[in-house]
């Protein structure tokens, strides 16, 4: 018996050593998988960061070919077209009709299509900041009443050169109406307004309406017919003529309605028609009419415009009187053209008003021209470079963010 | 009852964990391999993307130079310059980016039409169970056909590592080196199918196909059976010599 039970204790305590070294065994194994494990990570890790040198490589290599390849018909490179079309503020540029019309945005895809495949890039460039380009023609009544607001207006040449200091370029003409030898009153001597009167410079030029009537062909009769030689300014533009690509602005200045206040009369009357005309010469050319109205209402001191010289003082009743139809036609002719009318409260505020008008003036551009898809394909990784394109003509840069993703 | 489960229990148990010894043991013998090959990967990206560069920057490669500024565009590769690398290297690689350790094949091809391609580089390389890794890679490049057409285009390398490129390169770096002076150098080489010299190529035999690559200078050598090797590599008057 107890040798019985000696066999069988001997035969269960081999068998625990042996399960002993079995788990023994087991237990290591798994230790030194779990160390050679913990290695595959890092060496993951290093695999991904060589891919990402290698997308980044890719991309930035991508962009460098996209800005440096030419188009066909140009001979331009496309970061040449970009800093054009930044220029002009319009994916589309005229190269005229030899070579026709290029579209910057369908160039830029058709070269990353093949370059990443469609629906996997994305490129925006951000349009410059730039400051307008205007041209103006102020079409001035020139009666005795208006001698202290045509003073006021001999302070512009010197804003415009400030302003184009601040790289705001606004090119004026002024078209004084004829007559313009009202004798206004300066020191107690009579001071005859015209042209000369006022300082020429590369950006303002004063001159009497009558040098471009026979070009445009309207028939101006007096120092107050505003409405005509609004039509003739507008059809001839500034000297020079009007250009493309710059906002177009006409400004009347006067107290009355055109031809006079002596007939003050609103709408459908022939005065009326002429404003039409106006306007419909405006909207043709995409001009702006900013109307001046000038302080009906005061006392005017001004010598009477023939020898022996007298000086009078006196009230504008009439013009006073026509006050309200007067800023009917003003609002009407400025609306009717997406313009503004100012009410000057006296003579000083002209140059004021003229500068203001030009200052609030913002060129219509694009945003910025972009091309491919986005937002990308959610949980997709994204690589991004950025290229500096110069815009030309300005001197200034913008940047093309150009992105892909695998 | 009792004593005949108990009796079957044991040996089931033993075998149950000698299979999961087994199973266990399998994945640390096999986890070197796996890593080694993640290596071999990581070293031929890098050095395909490496390569990639220098082929497209340097104007030692294909790099257009601007003689207006003297200096080469990044990414801009000359037309000129392809055509000559394809004559040059059509079956070798080129010397401004030569790789001791590696070989490749590099194409060029314009995306959009009219298609033009160009090759160069490597022709032969190893197979089987001499190819221990090979990747491929490509990048964007604009190729200047002149001032005035500069198209968009690829470049792909096609990059090998195995028992034909090292042997070829250690040869290639010997005959580099000795040009500049007589050079003997030594390397450890594990050989795994025979390999022989002939005139300017290193050849495989692989029993049913013989793969040759070019080198750069005559080489002179027995043959080599499979098996480990310390090559000694001698140059002298443009030829390398090799012992093992």
């Amino acid at each position: 018996m107890i040798r019985i039970l000696y066999v069988g204790w001997r035969r269960k305590s081999q068998f625990s050593q042996i399960m002993s070294f079995i788990i023994l065994a087991v237990f290591v194994t798994f230790f030194i998988i779990f160390i050679r494990l913990s290695t595959i990570p890092s060496s993951l890790g290093t695999l991904n960061v060589i891919k990402d040198v290698h997308e980044t490589e890719s991309i930035r290599a991508g962009a460098n070919v996209l800005f440096f390849s030419t188009e066909k018909l140009t001979g331009k490179s496309i970061m040449e077209l970009v800093g054009l079309a930044a220029y002009i503020a319009n994916d589309t540029i005229d190269f005229g009709p030899v070579i026709g019309q290029i579209n910057v945005r369908e160039e830029i895809e058709k070269r990353m299509d093949a370059m990443f495949g469609e629906g996997k890039w994305y490129v925006k460039i951000p349009m410059p900041e730039r400051p307008a380009n205007i041209q103006i023609v102020i079409v001035s009544d020139t009666s005795a009443s208006l001698c202290d607001d045509l003073d006021d207006m001999k302070r512009l040449p010197d804003v415009l050169k400030k302003l184009k200091e601040k790289k705001i370029n606004a090119e004026t003409t002024l078209y004084l109406l004829p007559g313009g030898n009202t004798a206004c009153d300066k020191n107690n001597a009579p001071d005859f307004i015209d042209a000369s009167d006022f300082k020429t410079t590369s950006h303002f030029k004063p001159l009497s309406i009558n040098i471009i009537q026979p070009k445009c062909g309207i028939v101006i009769d007096n120092d107050e017919a505003w409405a005509k030689g609004l039509q003739c300014a507008i059809k001839h533009g500034p000297i020079g003529g009007w250009k493309n690509r710059t906002i177009k602005i006409a400004i009347p200045l006067s107290d009355e309605l055109p031809g006079g206040s002596e007939s003050c009369i609103g709408k459908g009357s022939d005065k009326w028609n002429q404003l039409q005309k106006a306007i419909q010469l405006a909207n043709e050319r995409d001009v702006k009419i900013f109307s001046l109205m000038a302080e009906s209402c005061g006392t005017i001191r001004f010598w009477y415009n023939h020898p022996p010289w007298e000086l009078y003082n006196q009230f504008t009743t009439l013009q006073c009187n026509c006050k309200s139809n007067l800023e009917m036609y003003m609002q009407y002719v400025a609306e009717k053209t997406n313009g503004k009318m100012v009410a000057l409260k006296n003579a000083s505020e002209v140059t004021k008003s003229i500068e203001k008008i030009i200052i609030e003036q913002k060129p219509e551009t694009l945003a910025y021209i972009d091309a491919g898809t986005w937002p990308p394909p959610q949980g997709k990784r994204v690589w991004s470079w950025d290229f500096e394109i110069p815009v030309s003509i300005s001197g200034i840069y913008t940047t093309a963010y150009v992105y892909k993703w695998s | 009852m009792q004593g005949q489960v108990s009796f079957l229990s044991r040996p089931i148990i033993l075998m149950m964990t000698i299979v999961v010894l087994i199973i266990l043991l399998q994945t640390i013998w096999t986890q070197p391999v796996r890593e080694k090959k993640q290596e071999i990967t990581i070293d031929l990206m890098t050095k395909a993307t490496k390569i990639l560069n220098i082929l497209v920057s340097s104007e030692d490669c294909l790099a257009y130079k601007t003689n207006l500024t003297k200096g080469a565009y990044a990414y801009v590769i000359s037309r000129e310059k392809l055509k000559e690398f394809s004559s040059l290297y059509k079956d070798i690689e080129p010397e401004c980016a030569r790789d001791y350790q590696y070989g490749y094949r590099i194409t060029v091809e314009t995306l959009l039409p009219p298609i033009e391609k160009w090759e160069f580089g490597a022709n032969n390389f190893s197979k089987s169970i001499s190819l221990k890794g090979f990747e491929k890679m490509s990048i964007p490049v604009a190729i200047r056909m002149d001032k005035k057409d500069i198209r968009i285009g690829r470049i792909t390398i096609k990059i090998y590592d195995g028992s034909l490129e090292r042997v070829s390169g250690f040869i290639d770096e010997t005959c580099m080196l000795g040009r500049k002076g007589g050079v003997t150098r030594t390397k450890s080489i594990y050989i795994d199918t025979v390999v022989s010299f002939r005139a300017d190529k290193v050849c495989l035999d692989y029993g049913t196909e013989i793969v040759c690559k070019h080198v750069l200078c005559s080489v002179r050598g027995p043959e080599l059976s499979i098996g480990d090797y310390l090559l000694t590599a001698e140059y002298k008057d443009g030829i390398v010599s090799i012992s093992a």
